[in-house]
């Protein structure tokens, strides 16, 4: 079996008195695009930075295809970043800058200017070789900064949140390419990203990270149909949250008390009847209630409707459910329509839906 | 626009900062030896003379040396430390180390050249150029950090780290990257510490010993009554520094954002 392309062991980083990174332990597998997800101070760009050589661990290994390199400096190792502002030398020329890292290698000029010309056309900045930085558009910087540690051929390309600082097209439309470049290159990716979003288009794999731990990791279907935690449900996407408790059990299904209404759901091993349970429910997965189709037990809420907005791809309403547990739901257009404040309205949802939790320990 | 009242008084301070330079710069110039108005006719003869008095010239020489020196010494030193200030992460220790680099800059000078000649005295190093160097440098230092931290607060670190990143040593990160971003504002920087030490006076004559620089002579011959050649010598500090001045600020200004 072939090494993988980062393999990060028991990584411990100390600032101070603060901890940074406690115990992180995470495989990258060569051709991956892998993102590190989590919300601002989880410790996911210091990770990036032992990565990349910047910061020493306080504690644990990290190895690049098999060779560890915690000791090397950061020029010494086979990983190029690519920085959240870009870091473009503003005395260079796009060129020099792409090519600056094959300058130091001694390439021959012939050979750095077609490496050049294939990072520019792989970027599709084709012509835009004796630009200066400063007559560049935040998106076209970002591409150069992309071109420039591609044009290296590291093993792992590293990214901090390279495209935080553009508009939201121009973001949609750059993690598009972004992936494609990588899947065309079948090299391999580690993004760093608050943007939940952003992981979930782009990575194969997405290790969410809160106070300096990984929390989950997992494909992006896997974290957002079976988050492992409140906090990971919560940052993947909004959502509905019932605080219960287990009743009863019966195999594969368990039957949860919210504020007096039974409600049904998959069984989570380790969960027995007496145990605090949370009932997650993705607002996209609720339906309103339709005399012609069959429902599952304990898979629906009726209440008064409160709040109705209009968000253009769906209409979001919610409804207070008995004891006035909130429930709301994401509704398409047509389906929401000659729905009112005060309405009675009944939603189900389907008996999968559902998803039982235990509460986090923070 | 200006009201009359406040136009003559626009004149009358504009007035009273550059009268006196004019007066030396038109004498400077003049066939009389005698400094009486009108100007009788126009000369050159004080500025040969003044280069043809070997003490004149060898004044002229030390002060140049003690320019140059400083401007390089304080150039390398202050450069060095603004960039040290400004790598700090904590605001409130940046602030700090600034404020405590540049209260050299408050010490009376009087202070300073009496504080250095006793210092030098102690420590058994004769008076002479290199103490009057080392007292320049003092004196100079504050105000390259302080012109250097200013260019250099919005230097962007992380292109050093993008350097490194992608292959190259200290040094070439150095060459390659630092000095040609701050070269402006470095060379700004060392113009103004030359045109600083050019008319620097007081540490200078608690510390050269037996030598002249040009203010230092200037000064030991305006005690004798007034030679026109000083006029000449005084109007050729006057034109450097000017000089100086403004090559300082137009260098420091161009370079990348």
């Amino acid at each position: 079996m072939t090494a993988p392309a980062v393999a990060i062991n028991g990584l411990t980083k100390r600032f101070g008195s603060a901890l940074a990174l406690d115990h992180v332990s995470l495989e990258v597998q060569p051709g991956e695009f892998v993102s590190l997800l989590g919300p601002s101070g989880c410790g996911k760009t210091t990770l990036l930075r032992i990565i990349a050589g910047f910061e020493s661990p306080t504690q644990g290994r990290v190895s690049i295809h098999g060779q560890d390199v915690t000791d090397l400096a950061a020029e010494q190792r086979p990983t190029n970043l690519v920085f959240q502002r870009g870091a473009l030398f503003p005395h260079m020329s796009v060129g020099m800058n792409i090519g600056y890292a094959l300058r130091l290698r001694r390439w021959s000029a012939v050979r750095i200017a077609a490496r050049v010309e294939e990072m520019l056309a792989l970027v599709r900045l084709e012509g835009m070789r004796d630009r200066m930085p400063g007559q560049l558009s935040g998106g076209q910087s970002q591409r150069v900064a992309l071109a420039r540690a591609l044009a290296a051929e590291p093993k792992v390309l590293l990214l901090d949140e390279p495209l935080s600082a553009l508009d939201l097209k121009l973001r949609e439309q750059m993690q598009l390419e972004l992936r494609a470049i990588q899947r065309k290159l079948g090299a391999t990716f580690v993004f760093v990203t608050h943007d939940q979003t952003e992981a979930l288009v782009m990575s194969d794999r997405i290790a969410i990270m809160q106070g300096g731990r990984i929390v989950q990791t997992g494909s992006p279907q896997d974290i957002y149909r079976r988050p492992n935690s409140v906090f990971v449900s919560g940052f993947i996407g909004q959502t509905n949250l019932l605080r219960g408790r287990i009743v009863g059990q019966d195999g594969a299904r368990s039957t949860i008390d919210v504020g007096g209404v039974h409600l049904s759901a998959p069984t989570l091993p380790g969960m027995a009847p007496g145990d605090a349970a949370i009932l997650l429910l993705r607002p996209e997965a609720l339906r309103l209630r339709d005399p012609g189709r069959a429902e599952v037990a304990g898979c629906a809420l009726e209440g008064r409707l409160t709040d109705r907005v209009y968000l253009g791809h769906c209409v979001r309403i919610t409804i207070a459910g008995p004891g006035g547990i909130p429930l709301f739901a994401d509704l398409r257009e047509e389906e929401a329509e000659g729905l009112n404040k005060g309405d009675i309205v009944a939603l189900v949802w389907a008996a999968s839906s559902p998803i039982l939790m235990k509460e986090d320990f923070a | 626009m200006l009201t009359g009242f406040a136009r003559l008084f626009v004149i009358l301070v504009v007035l009273f900062l550059y009268l006196p330079v004019f007066v030396t710069v038109i004498f400077s110039f003049s066939t009389s030896p005698r400094l009486s108005l009108p100007i009788e006719g126009l000369t050159l003869d004080w500025y040969s003379a003044a280069l043809d008095n070997p003490q004149m010239a060898a004044a002229l020489r030390n002060s140049l040396i003690l320019a140059v020196g400083t401007a390089l010494i304080s150039g390398v030193i202050g450069c060095a430390c603004s960039f040290g200030i400004l790598a700090r992460k904590s605001v409130r220790l940046r602030q700090g180390l600034l404020a405590f680099s540049l209260l050299p800059a408050v010490v009376p000078l009087l202070v300073t050249g009496i504080a250095l000649a006793v210092m030098f005295h102690a420590i058994g190093l004769q008076q002479g150029l290199r103490n009057a160097m080392l007292g320049h440098v003092l004196v100079c230092l504050p105000f390259v950090i302080l012109t250097m931290n200013a260019r250099l607060q919005n230097f962007d670190f992380s292109v050093l780290e993008a350097a490194r990143d992608l292959g190259a040593s200290r040094l070439r990160a150095f060459t390659d990257i630092t000095l040609p971003l701050i070269r402006p504002s470095l060379i700004g920087a060392c113009l103004l510490a030359a045109a600083l030490s050019l008319d620097e006076f007081v540490v200078t004559w608690f510390n050269i010993g037996n030598q002249q620089t040009v203010p230092v002579l200037v000064w030991g011959l305006m005690r004798r009554g007034v030679d026109p050649a000083i006029n000449a010598l005084a109007t050729a500090l006057f034109a450097l520094l000017v000089t100086l001045v403004v090559a300082s600020n137009l260098v420091g200004k161009r370079g990348p954002r």
